[in-house]
């Protein structure tokens, strides 16, 4: 094993840094070459892999001549760190592929540049040497002490171990992690069954709640951290945006059409650093916790790890409350009641999708919108009031999965949405497993078949 | 080291380019091939395009100092921090000398251009000050032989 003046693993955090990583090679006729890479990706103490997309020339010139030096920045101090390297081999498939082709996915589809270029493998570098460059000034910048996250970490995992119920625990765990970690803004969205898309069932630190937004999979880097069930951190979104851009620009000098407009993300504007972490439990993909952070680096792959132990324990989490539901009993069978005095809510449910309307607000589609007219059609033929998890799972016209149905999370996702929406209608928790359906008025229901199409207002995907 | 004849390879719009603030790398090599790369500053063309003047860290000892005066074979990368165009030129260092003050001057101009580049990225002078240095600097002249596109793209890697 090498022993190196700087351990290699110290280094993480430069190679998706702000600074590019500039990598020299040189011919066999002795012609220096000095490209930036768009990443760099840390193997192991000894090795390092370089994506190989636009390198022509590097690549013929490792082949060769193995002897390479990789310049890379700390993005905090700016200090510089040469690394002396020797080609191994180029790998177009296995873990390290996977990882890095995420990465670049991720990027390329978030910039509406999916499948535009293919990643044509990754050169893996054994690290023969590696040093800092220059010595370092009295005035100059220090990196600040790295936070105890195994402190952090524990207690997140108390403060999750003390909740009860399935909103309390995905609040609990947003708030701990700008409590806990600086992470000031976040996103939990969950999977829906059959693994298409995604929706945000909470959020902390906008403005406008995130709740009821959808992701497909596949799409962005939200999106591609699902399918590819592989973490995501770009620590400076600026800088891979831009290199994205130049690409866009050079293929549109060009004549080349593209694929599609860059996406915006969902949450904060501006955001400089993210991180897209699949959220996995019994095997399966539950959902994607999105981090965002307006400061640059703050969610590099120096603390993937540490994202990747809290995503998975919020799903394990999240699966216990799920698949092991306490409800209470449920009241005495209310007699029918007329509706409170107020103004008439007309409700609309649009049979194509099962979107559902309170006057021109859109509230829900899909398993939420089929719970919604239930409740909203059992309020209006005998205003009824209560309902329980157990017969909601039970209804066949609600059509949720036998096991894992996520019906916690699309609860939550109503219950917030007719909150937001503040339309005459709420839902309220009133017990384990138990629901309160209110209303301040009546009802009016209409359903628009699916010939007649759909109504505008719906959300798309992010 | 002999300068290589022929037409100049930067014209005006590319050497406006390069004199803009953007990051500059030069890769040298050593006897065995082995490349080493370090950020140079205050770049200058002269001779209607035909030299490229850069202050390099070459303290005596240094792989760059010794690939310098061993075989000059150089490759520059310039990269806009603004919108990532780049170009790399590749040529023969001509001449190695300490920087005069007009050099050293250039230095600094070219710290603050780039700092005001990449502002926009929460890079920091402070931060940029980091990058120069605190070694013995020498002022390398290079003959520019060939001039290459490197902006990210299907040109990346084209003669220009």
């Amino acid at each position: 094993m090498n022993e190196f003046s700087v351990p290699l693993e110290s280094l993480r955090q430069c190679f998706a840094g702000v600074i590019p990583t500039h990598f020299a090679t040189c011919s066999a006729d002795g012609t220096p070459n000095v490209i930036t890479v768009s990443l760099v990706h840390y193997v192991d103490s000894e090795r390092v892999a370089v994506s190989r997309q636009f390198l022509r020339k590097t690549a013929d010139n490792v082949r060769a001549n193995i002897y390479a030096q990789l310049l890379v920045t700390d993005p905090v101090t700016f200090d510089g760190y040469q690394l002396d390297t020797e080609y191994l081999r180029t790998e177009t498939e296995g873990g390290t592929f996977e990882a890095m082709k995420a990465d670049l996915d991720a990027i390329a589809s978030q910039s509406g540049m999916a499948g535009v270029f293919r990643l044509r493998g990754v050169d893996l570098h054994r690290v023969i040497a590696c040093r800092k460059v220059g010595e370092a000034a009295e005035a100059r910048v220090r990196r600040p002490p790295e936070p105890d996250m195994l402190r952090a970490l524990d207690e997140f995992v108390r403060r999750l171990g003390q909740c009860t119920e399935y909103g309390e625990l995905t609040r609990t765990a947003l708030h701990a992690l700008e409590d806990l970690f600086d992470v000031t803004h976040s996103i939990l969205l969950l999977s829906d069954d059959p693994g298409q898309r995604l929706f945000a069932t909470a959020s902390n630190g906008y403005d406008t709640p995130a709740v009821g937004a959808e992701v497909p999979f596949g799409v962005g880097l939200i999106g591609t951290a699902a399918q590819e069930q592989r973490s995501v951190c770009v620590s400076h979104l600026g800088r891979a945006q831009m290199m994205q851009t130049a690409i866009r620009t050079s293929l549109e000098d060009h004549g080349d059409t593209l694929p599609g407009q860059e996406i915006p993300l969902p949450g904060l504007a501006g955001a400089q650093s993210v991180a897209a972490i699949p959220m996995i439990a019994l095997g399966r993909l539950r959902g994607v916790l999105y981090l965002e952070s307006d400061r640059p680096g703050q969610l590099g792959p120096q603390s993937e790890r540490v994202w990747q132990i809290l995503a998975g324990h919020l799903a394990s989490a999240l699966l216990t409350l799920e698949t092991h539901p306490h409800e209470d009993n449920p009241g005495q069978e209310e007699a029918a009641r007329p509706a409170p005095p107020g103004a008439v809510l007309a409700v609309t449910r649009y049979q194509a999708d099962d979107s559902v309307f309170v006057g021109d607000r859109y509230i829900a589609k899909g398993v939420p919108g089929r719970i919604l007219w239930k409740m909203a059609r059992e309020y209006a033929g005998g205003g009824r009031t209560n309902f329980s998890n157990r017969e909601l799972r039970l209804d066949e016209r609600i059509g949720l999965p036998a096991g894992a149905d996520n019906l916690e999370a699309r609860l939550l996702v109503l219950r917030r949405r007719l909150a937001l929406q503040d339309c005459g209608i709420e839902l309220e928790h009133t017990g384990r497993g138990q629901l309160s359906f209110r209303v301040s008025g009546s009802l009016e229901l209409s359903e628009v078949t699916s010939s007649a199409g759909l109504k505008p207002g719906r959300p798309e995907a992010s | 080291m002999s300068r290589t004849s022929g037409s100049p390879k930067l014209g005006r719009d590319l050497v406006a380019l390069m004199l803009s603030g953007m990051a500059v790398t030069v890769a040298t090599r050593d006897d065995g091939l082995r490349p080493e790369v370090v950020r140079a500053w205050g770049p200058a063309v002269t001779a209607g395009g035909s030299l490229l003047t850069l202050c390099v860290p070459a303290p005596p000892g240094s792989a760059t100092r010794s690939n310098l005066e061993a075989n000059g074979e150089t490759a520059v990368l310039f990269v806009s921090p603004v919108d990532y165009r780049a170009l790399q030129v590749k040529g023969r260092a001509v001449s190695v000398s300490e920087p005069t003050p007009g050099q050293l001057g250039l230095v600094e101009e070219h710290v603050l251009a780039f700092a005001g580049n990449a502002q926009h990225l929460g890079v920091e002078l402070s931060q940029v000050r980091n990058f120069v240095q605190p070694v013995r600097h020498l002022a390398v002249t290079v003959s520019v032989r060939e001039v290459y596109n490197q902006t990210p793209g299907r040109n990346a890697g084209a003669a220009l």
